[in-house]
């Protein structure tokens, strides 16, 4: 349980910050803000989709190792990054299930077997909006395009539901209406009033306790007090104004690859008025996608029969190159908070725990750039079984880059060696 | 920073004085002070000043890495002095046995219990009892989850209780009961305060609709479970005055009103009245039937003049949370034509319906009853064309019109009437009084609602700040209503609610009634308690042990002997490593369901019948059904309800060779000796060993080499580091090698390459520490029964673990061996145990 601890004690040092929504004019700008702040602010954006990718166009070839390497088919619209990205091979979570690891990308776990874990399969964007708490109206965000995401789990094993293109414009900019910020309100007010009966109630049963049961009992009125800070943490959001944008409202698209467009450009808005640092998104496709006739499921099994692989990757070619395309907007903004580059300080997961449409969930695609990361290369992990590496070192890696003071994350077995940041 | 660590060392070695410590000094010397003295400090560590105070936390953690490099070998480095052998397996084993020590009196909790919060199944079962709830989610089986209803992905939670969303609870020992390390988080708070408004709102009803009235059904009683073209269908459009089955229930032939087929809607007692009768030809041609490959195979019947099985069930239906169902009663009629009526009574939750279903008739494929046609009258059979469109609709005809040769149920009414339903029910008049709520009577409805909360008298002045927080809530904006529940929620969020505390020394008759609760109940003392513990008699021996036997023949008991021996075996793990779906190990997913079920039957007999302890190590019998007689036991069983049968293979018996035991000590992949042997040492023996030294590399059993696993443990156990505790844990575990990942008895194991002329063999002979030889199970079983009074002292420290909240320490002892030693001249019973437990002085004192 050392995460609630890491939490509190989190809050604790950051409540001065914490206490009211941040507005850009409030802060010092450039190089005074990196010196000023002890840790950057990090912000952490996962792709993904359902299905997969065909590896044979995904992954470099296996004796390519390092920073000279050829760029495979399916990776080639990230070229004019390719020293801010790295790829990986040979990592994965070592499950078996097919498309019931699909949830497993971002914490190593199936739900089945959330059970027998201490958190549970909370996934690492989660985790990470778990850190972020009240500081951004959005702890996470959890985004779909065409096919719904699968990935997002709590702490508590709830599945995230995911809002699409109209839903997440609609969160970021439009603001809710009075009745239901009304019962938010309300909901709020009750709960603190309820606790404060309580802690009132609670005061009175610790007088009564022996040394040692106060001790313990400690937590309680710790619990208590911290969720009611929590509480008021969050009431100010309501009153808040939502930031206001010149991008009209969009319209769900018919092609996949508009659609996603768009979708990268909310998301670079959000990272850019702060209004989340937590992304994930997971996209489809959708029948008439260039030109192709099909299914997404349908071609995942391709059985290697050319019109399909050549329909995958150019499914998966349009994933990456719209995570190229958010690079380019996020490279091209300045960020408030720490001064540099948004993409300095965001870090970008393209990957998916079914590795393969064929149901296998060997070596998973992994595709990581940004954050401050020193990539630009093609990582190759040992192949070999006993000395295979998990994906979740990946995962604690990125967590612990993100700010998280946390040794261990799913079911890794320590940070990826080799894998800096500065 | 320096300083003061050396000040302190200093300061603590002074306190400490005289020690066994002084011993490991001239050790040091010769071999370690070179380089970590006064002179040379490498990597920080300085050893002449390090002190014996192992209270001190640095102090301890110093001599753990002495004892750490020690185990490995890493110290001293190769090219310095080294000590011999026997010298340093000395130290390491006097070090290890201080060290443990010093843990231990970490630990300790002073021999008392600390202040506790309910884990969350205790919440869930006391939120069940304290508000009057039925709904079956919170029977004590019951496991909440996620639930992927057809694997891609999507997972919805399976049951709807309000813990279900829950974290695990933190556990010590596998117990999830201890105080001590059970702990409260805002996170977790935020989800109480959400259960608990949950809960509320299950309990209120909304007063304006009305109560249930009776409604008898007659044919067709069931039409909505008729898909495509069945021979019920058919039946159903002749106008009989009956409902006909004609074989087994499965998705489809199963008899219940149409009008709540989707659920009852109205949570409440109900009795549901059957009339049946049984038919059965008269030319005893008839038996079981199958389809198989197309034809119909007359399976024969063991005997013939069976009575029919008609089973009762109550079913869920909700589609993502997937089918869940129960059976609630069986009834037996003779096949003599009669109509006889039936009758039975229960509670009915709100998304919950009810059907009957023949148990025991023949089965045939759901709308292949052209077979049977084909095979009692081939010349009717014939002149049907097969390829017209009608062509069921003529079989079925021609079926009945020649004569139905099959045996069949028919339902003729369903009548389903509710029993004493007052309106609004209990849960709700308990919260809101009979009337109106705006003239509720707050203080009266709160304190008597405190009362049960709180498992105490309460003072009325204790609720007054509940009766202003509702004034306060309506005043924020809220409805009396909400206000209300507000209220309500702020008692369950308090202390006294969450959390089970003691006064310090001799326990009241209320904390006792807790203690016993939770313990047999893990839930809230009901009324009969509390009323014996506000009388002062409930501690009285007589009155106590009187207690104590009516609790555990009450249903909810079914609370301890599921939830004990689970956390107990540790069990709860189950489902962390699982066998690949598709591998060699795939049969464990259709037994999964009822592993813990088995083993939570085996305690709950031995329990009812007050049999001995034994035979948790050992027995002729135990409890299977169909599957896992047929997957896992190689036995034939009939039925798919766990029953107890004596068993073909008498080195089975026993609760350590279940196949859930068996399952939680392997990895899904492989087994593993060692991680088997723990499990007894600290869970049959009580004799855990101390854990390994860090950064060893875990034995991997890799059997491409030459080496048989067994002489690969004997390889470790000769290493120094490994030698002091595998030469205990290796010889218990080897001989469960012949139990596979998931149970199953094998004598080799799987072949390493495809093409290997022959599997490994399985060996299991090993020596004991004591240079006895053990030769395989059942000698292993044995010797487990000749140790039989440390197995006792083993589950009775358990038990009062997970009873008084606290874990046992070296202080208990002696109240401990009283229980053994008073329970051995009362025979060994379980159910003896169990009282011992409860009227013990440790039981009996915070």
């Amino acid at each position: 349980m050392s995460a609630r601890l890491e939490r509190r004690t989190f809050l604790r040092g950051a409540g001065v910050c914490l206490g009211l929504p941040l507005l850009e004019a409030m802060l010092p700008t450039g190089k005074a803000a990196q010196t000023a702040s002890r840790k950057a602010t990090k912000r952490m954006i996962c792709l993904t989709n359902n299905y997969g990718v065909y590896q044979k166009a995904f992954f470099p070839d296996q004796t390519q190792i390092g920073r000279n390497y050829d760029l495979p088919p399916t990776l080639k619209p990230l070229e004019r990054h390719r020293n801010e990205f790295s790829v990986f091979s040979n990592l994965d979570h070592g499950l078996t299930g097919g498309h019931a690891c699909v949830p497993t990308f971002l914490n190593g776990i199936r739900p089945d077997m959330a059970a027998g874990f201490p958190e549970g399969n909370i996934s690492m964007d989660q985790k990470a909006a778990e850190f972020i708490g009240s500081a951004t109206r959005f702890s996470s965000m959890v985004l779909k395009v065409k096919e719904n995401n699968q990935v997002s789990f709590t702490s508590t094993g709830v599945q995230v539901p995911s809002i699409d293109v109209l839903g997440m414009y609609r969160k970021l900019f439009l603001e809710e209406n009075a009745k239901s910020k009304q019962q938010e309100r309300l909901r709020l007010k009750r709960h603190r009033s309820i606790l404060d009966a309580v802690l009132d109630q609670a005061k009175g049963v610790n007088r009564q306790l022996g040394k040692q049961d106060q001790e313990k009992f400690a937590e309680y009125l710790d619990s208590v007090r911290t969720l009611e800070r929590k509480i008021e943490q969050q009431e100010p959001w309501l009153d808040h104004p939502k930031p206001e944008t010149a991008m009209k409202e969009p319209q769900p698209q018919r092609q996949t690859a508009d659609e996603m467009k768009i979708m990268m450009e909310l998301m670079a808005l959000a990272i850019e008025t702060d209004s989340t640092r937590v992304m994930t998104l997971a996209s489809g496709f959708t029948n008439g996608d260039f030109g192709l006739q099909g299914g997404y499921h349908g071609f995942s099994h391709h059985g290697e029969l050319p019109e399909k692989t050549e329909a995958l990757q150019k499914i998966e070619g349009n994933q990456i190159s719209q995570m190229a395309y958010l690079i380019d907007l996020l490279k091209a903004k300045d960020d408030p908070l720490n001064g540099g580059t948004l993409f300095d300080h965001t870090m970008i997961l393209y990957g998916c725990g079914m590795a393969t449409g064929t149901h296998s969930c060997r070596n998973m695609p992994l595709v990581l750039a940004g954050g401050g990361f020193k990539l630009g290369e093609h990582r190759v992990l040992p192949a070999e079984d006993p000395h295979r590496v998990k994906a979740c070192n990946l995962l604690l890696s990125m967590l612990q880059n993100f700010g998280l003071e946390v040794d261990r994350f799913g079911t890794s077995t320590g940070t990826l060696a080799g894998l800096d940041w500065a | 920073m320096r300083v003061a660590l050396f000040l302190l060392f200093v300061i603590s070695g002074l306190v400490a004085g005289e020690s066994r410590f002084d011993a490991h000094r001239p050790f040091l010397k010769t071999y370690c002070l070179e380089c970590h003295g006064a002179e040379k400090q490498k990597g920080d560590l300085r050893f002449d000043t390090l002190g014996n105070n192992l209270d001190d936390p640095l102090t301890l953690e110093k001599w753990q890495g002495i004892l750490d490099q020690l185990n490995l070998g890493e110290m001293p480095p190769k090219k310095s002095k080294q000590p011999p052998l026997a010298e340093s397996a000395g130290v390491i084993e006097e070090l290890t046995a201080q060290l443990q020590e010093a843990y231990a009196k970490r630990k300790s909790t002073g021999g008392q219990a600390v202040i506790r919060r309910l884990n969350k199944y205790e919440l869930r079962n006391t939120l069940r009892d304290l508000f009057h709830l039925n709904h079956p989610d919170f029977d004590p089986e019951v496991v909440s989850g996620l639930y992927d209803f057809n694997g891609n992905g999507i997972t919805a939670q399976k049951t709807i209780e309000p813990t279900r969303s829950f974290p695990g609870d933190e556990e010590a020992e596998g117990l999830d009961t201890i105080g001590d390390t059970l702990v409260m988080s805002d996170f977790l708070m935020q989800m109480i305060i959400e259960a608990a408004e949950e809960s509320i709102r299950m309990a209120t009803v909304d007063s304006q609709r009305k109560p249930f009235e009776t409604a008898t059904f007659t044919a067709p009683i069931c039409t909505k479970t008729l898909h495509g073209d069945t021979l019920g269908k058919y039946q159903r459009a002749k106008g009989d005055s009956y409902d006909e089955v004609f074989q087994r229930w499965d998705r489809y032939n199963r008899i219940g009103p149409d009008l709540y087929h989707r659920g009852m809607r109205r949570p409440g007692r109900y009795r549901i009245t059957v009339d049946l009768s049984a038919h059965k030809p008269a030319d005893q041609t008839w038996g079981n039937w199958t389809v198989q490959e197309g034809k119909l195979v007359n399976l024969g019947r063991k005997n013939p003049g069976e009575d029919f099985e008609v089973g009762l069930y109550l079913e869920r239906f909700e589609h993502l949370r997937g089918e869940r169902k129960k059976r609630v009663a069986v009834w037996k009629l003779p096949p003599d034509s009669k109509i006889r009526t039936f009758s039975f009574e229960t509670w009915i939750d709100d998304p919950w319906g009810s059907w009957v279903g023949w148990e025991n008739g023949p089965w045939f494929q759901h709308n292949a009853f052209h077979v049977l046609l084909e095979q009692w009258y081939p010349e009717e059979y014939e002149k049907i064309d097969r390829k017209q469109k009608g062509f069921k609709k003529e079989v079925a005809g021609a079926l009945f019109r020649k004569g139905y040769r099959g045996p069949t149920l028919r339902v003729h009414r369903y009548r389903i009437e509710p029993v004493d339903q007052a309106w609004p029910p209990k849960s709700h008049i308990a919260l809101y009084g009979n009337g109106s709520i705006e003239d509720a009577n707050l203080d009266q409805l709160f304190l008597a609602f405190a009362r049960r909360a709180y498992r105490r008298p309460v003072r009325p002045e204790e609720v007054k700040r509940f009766v202003d927080l509702v004034e306060q809530l309506q005043k924020n904006g809220h409805t009396r209503l909400e206000a209300i529940q507000g209220a309500y929620t702020a008692i369950l969020c308090s202390p006294d609610f969450l959390y089970l505390r003691q006064e310090p020394g001799k326990l009241d008759d209320f904390a006792l009634a807790s203690r016993l609760s939770y313990f047999l109940w893990s839930s809230m003392p009901d009324d009969e308690l509390m009323i014996l513990a506000k009388s002062g008699k409930l501690s009285e021996p007589a009155e106590l042990t009187r207690q104590v036997d009516r609790m555990l023949e009450d249903p909810k008991a079914r609370a301890f002997t599921r939830h004990f021996p689970e956390r107990w075996l540790k069990l709860h793990e189950l489902g962390r490593m699982e066998p690949d779906r598709k591998g060699p190990y795939g049969h464990y997913f259709r037994v999964k369901d009822s592993l813990v079920p088995q083993v939570e039957a085996y305690f709950e007999d031995l329990l009812k019948r007050n049999g001995p302890v034994r035979e948790l190590i050992d027995s002729d019998y135990t409890f299977m059904n169909r599957l896992l007689g047929e997957l896992i036991y190689k036995q034939r069983v009939v039925g798919d309800n766990l029953r107890k049968v004596v068993l073909d293979d008498q080195r089975r018996g026993g609760l350590l060779t279940m196949p859930a035991v068996m399952t939680v000590t392997a990895n899904g992949v492989d087994t593993s000796p060692i991680k088997r042997g723990v499990f007894v040492l600290e869970n049959i023996l009580g004799t855990p060993p101390p854990p390994p030294p860090p950064d060893v590399e875990p034995l991997s059993p890799d059997l491409r080499g030459t080496k048989t696993l067994k002489e690969q443990l004997a390889a470790h156990r000769n290493q120094e580091a490994c030698r002091s505790c595998h030469r205990k844990i290796d010889p218990i575990g080897l001989p469960l090698e012949n139990f596979d990942p998931i149970g199953r008895w094998r004598n080799h194991y799987p072949k390493v390459n495809r093409n290997d002329r022959q599997a490994p063999v399985v060996e299991t002979t090993t020596t004991l520490s004591n240079g006895k030889k053990l030769n395989d199970i059942v000698e292993l079983k044995a010797l487990l029964l000749e140790r039989e009074s440390q197995v006792i002292r083993c589950l009775a420290e358990k038990l009062m673990s997970y009873g008084t909240g606290r874990l046992m320490e070296a202080g208990d002892r002696g109240e401990i061996n009283k229980i053994v030693s008073t329970l051995e001249t009362k025979g060994n019973g379980l159910r003896d145990l169990v009282h011992l437990i409860t009227t013990s002085a440790l039981f009996h004192n915070k």
